[in-house]
């Protein structure tokens, strides 16, 4: 065997070290200052870089970086990246998931200047809804999720109804009326496109809207200073039992179709609720539908709808933050958000800027400004509690799993058991982060 | 030199190796490290140092790291975490979500395993009776295999879409049966996502069981043959036994991935037209849910460290079904 030179493995080490260095130089140390952005909505993104790159124009010194990550993969990333001080300077995500993170120090919260700014152009409620325990803005509340009822004119027409529903009774009977079977008893066309499966929150979210709202129960209400479920009452179990007659009752919906917007756009759904964004997406994916929006109807326990924060928030852990600052309160301004209303339908949240420019092309859009503000419509939103996540996680699986269960039709005491086992969950994740009241 | 005549044969002599001291026995090849200089095994452990170092610290590591946090209540959001000793492991044991995820689990190892090995051997066997288009067979077999899983259950998730929309309904109706809810409807949702990962595998399987059994000595085949042996008998009683290692290393493998199934769950839980999520979530799904939605870190790896030891017991309960095997014919 060859000699082989003893310094060589130190040399192959050291070669390997090297290389493993070198691969962290940040690349563009010589460039502008950079700020990144994390989005989590495909068409938000796209604006955003559009924006972008007219701030870019502005501001040759600014080079903006924007990068999505589909939304649950945000808050995976962010969940690990965040703590570590490797996430981008910028973070969209829901503020319910932000919260944790600003409580545990890792995010900046709004400086004195721009937090006058937002409380000067924002509504009170969504001021409120931002405002953390220590009176601080812990994020920019970026755009609003306001749900409205979408609904089908021509389906609507064809079935002789006249009157937009204004209570849930109302809305029952018409979907009643909108449903279409074939010839082997099969949902070909959903007369209420309920939300009953997939996405976890969001499932809990429009269930909450639906029917939690209209018949009064809430999903954690306030106990001297700390929360308890607020849904184990009649509310709570008239919510469940809507949803169970929709399926197995009235079967005015099925689990064996499509649902959702691509439904809706492809015609075989009547009625549904979501948030404006469903106004850009069916002008690109259904530009033809005759459709219109109503507000989310009352029932006998309140009227309302929920209308989840999107915030924008800046790490605790950015170097530029003045300049992460200066770019997100300039995408907010009325022109940007103006552009980002037509352009991607998502609601931002200052209602008293002009987007009259729009209401011509997309009348929908007027209602959900509208009704962001209307007197004796509650929008509501998530509380600022770092279980609120996984309460609503948690509550979205055990509800799925009782809307597969055709055995809850007329059955008041298996609504009820599933309604109080769903209750002592939520409970006990209040507890496990110290949170329950008595 | 072998003596003639003996019927005893005698390893060929070779030189001595130069730096042998004189006198000394020839070194077989493969020789221990004792018979290595010093010089050269330092060499070899500088060599494999970086790659040993990596296996330690990216593989054994973290078993230990995530034994410790089970025993902790850590959690990613939460700026400080303590020792709170047995609770994860107790909670584990009334919680419903794990212990479902635990049952769906345990029937896809029972389901998946058998399947891929089962079928693995049976068109491997076909496929080593040298049929026409031999290769475009195993390359249409191993195809599936080579598609990364995230869309191959994106395009399965097409496949098993709700109502007419999907392949499979589609083509039912056609041929006048009725829709099936395969993601949608609870008895079903859980074996849909198994035949996926089955498809998915097939060709793994096949593949390694027809290299095994064309490496059967063809001698063995013919003398099976002469006895009289049908070709039936001649698999069963020749071949598939001179395979028992292929076999029990294919079945650890694939008892391995069914236990750690994820993608394709979690992919086919992603959306409102499909599976809820309850009905086919397995342990991985639910230390995903626990660590990267509720942030739960440390009950996370509690559900980790039990994944862990079952996976292992299974996997030691598969080399203890096959031990004492001995290589018939050798």
């Amino acid at each position: 065997m060859r000699h082989v030179p003893r310094s060589l493995p130190m040399i192959l080490l050291a070669a390997f070290a090297f290389l493993v260095a070198a691969m962290g130089i940040p690349a563009g140390t010589m460039a502008a200052t950079e700020v990144t952005i994390w989005t989590a909505f495909p068409d938000m993104h796209d604006s955003v870089v559009k924006m972008a790159e007219k701030y870019m124009k502005e501001n040759p010194n600014i080079k903006i970086t924007a990068t999505l990550f589909p939304q649950r993969a945000q808050e995976e990333k962010v969940a690990v990246a965040l703590p570590a001080g490797q996430a981008a300077d910028l973070i969209e995500l829901d503020k319910f998931e932000l919260y944790p993170y600003y409580l545990n120090g890792f995010l900046e919260p709004l400086p004195p200047d721009i937090e006058a700014w937002v409380k000067k152009n924002w509504p009170e409620y969504a001021v409120k809804n931002s405002t953390a325990n220590d009176g601080k803005l812990f994020n920019f509340p970026w755009y609003n999720g306001v749900k409205m009822m979408f609904y089908n004119k021509d389906y609507f027409k064809e079935a002789g109804i006249t009157k937009l529903p204004t209570t849930v009774d109302e809305m029952i009977a018409a979907s009643k009326k909108l449903t279409k079977y074939d010839a082997r008893g099969n949902v070909t066309r959903a007369g209420l496109d309920y939300r009953v499966m997939g996405g976890g929150a969001g499932t809990s979210q429009k269930y909450w809207t639906q029917a939690m709202i209209p018949y009064g129960a809430k999903v954690i209400e306030p106990v001297g200073g700390k929360w308890r479920a607020g849904y184990n009452n009649e509310g709570g179990r008239n919510a469940l039992k809507m949803y169970i007659d929709a399926l197995y009752k009235d079967k005015v919906v099925a689990f064996d179709h499509k649902h959702d917007a691509e439904a809706f756009g492809l015609g075989i759904s009547a009625m549904f609720q979501r948030e404006a964004w469903v106004v850009g997406y069916l002008e690109k994916e259904a530009p033809k539908l005759n459709y219109g929006v109503f507000p989310m109807p009352k029932g006998p326990g309140g009227w309302g709808t929920v209308g989840n924060t999107m915030g924008l928030a800046v790490s605790k852990s950015s170097k530029v933050k003045k300049e992460a600052f200066a770019f997100a309160k300039w995408m907010m301004e009325a022109p940007q958000s103006v552009f980002q209303y037509d352009y991607t339908g998502w609601q931002p949240f200052p209602t008293a800027y002009d987007y009259s420019s729009l209401y011509k092309k997309k009348p929908a859009l007027k209602e959900f400004i509208e009704y962001s503000n209307k007197a004796g419509h509650t929008v509501y939103d998530y509380e600022n509690m770092p279980a609120i996540s996984e309460v609503h996680n948690r509550m979205a699986e055990r509800i799925m799993a009782a809307f597969k269960r055709a055995d809850l039709k007329d059955n008041p005491q298996g609504i009820a058991k599933v309604v109080s086992e769903t209750a002592e969950e939520t409970n006990r994740v209040l507890a496990d982060h110290g949170m329950l009241g008595k | 030199m072998a003596s003639q005549g003996s019927s005893v044969s005698t390893p060929p002599v070779r030189a001595t190796d130069p730096g042998a001291p004189q006198g000394a026995p020839a070194r077989r090849g493969g020789g221990s490290l004792r018979a290595l200089r010093k010089s050269q095994l330092a060499f070899l452990l500088w060599i494999f140092a970086p790659v040993i170092a990596l296996f330690v610290i990216i593989r054994v590591i973290p078993i230990f790291v995530i034994l410790l946090f089970s025993f902790t209540n850590y959690s990613i959001t939460r700026a400080f975490w303590r020792w709170t000793g047995l609770v994860n492991f107790e909670r584990l044991i009334g919680d419903n979500n794990f212990l479902v995820a635990l049952w769906n689990s345990t029937v896809y190892v029972l389901v998946a395993v058998p399947a891929e090995v089962l079928l693995g051997l049976f068109f491997a066997v076909l496929l080593s009776r040298r049929v026409r288009f031999e290769s475009f067979y195993e390359t249409l077999y191993f195809l599936p295999y080579i598609i990364p899983m995230v869309p191959a259950a994106i395009i399965w998730k097409w496949i098993y879409a709700p109502g007419s929309f999907g392949l499979a309904n589609h083509y039912l109706e056609l041929l006048g049966f009725g829709r099936v809810g395969w993601l949608t409807n609870p008895k079903i949702a859980l074996l849909a996502v198994i035949g996926m990962h089955v498809w998915k595998n097939l060709g793994f399987f096949v593949i390694v069981f027809l290299v095994g059994l064309k490496n059967v000595p063809n001698d063995v085949k013919e003398a099976a043959s002469i006895d009289g042996a049908s070709q039936w008998a001649q698999v069963l009683r020749v071949e598939l036994p001179l395979l028992k290692p292929i076999i029990l290393f294919g079945a650890v493998m694939a008892t391995i991935w069914a236990w750690s199934a994820f993608t394709e769950v979690y992919i086919m839980t992603q959306g409102t037209d499909v599976s809820t999520g309850t009905e086919i979530a397995v342990l991985v799904f639910r230390i995903y849910q626990e660590g990267f939605r509720f942030y739960n870190m440390g009950y996370a790896s509690a559900i980790s460290f039990v994944l862990f030891v079952i996976s292992l017991l299974f996997v030691l309960v598969q080399f203890w079904l096959f031990r004492g095997w001995k290589e018939e014919g050798s």
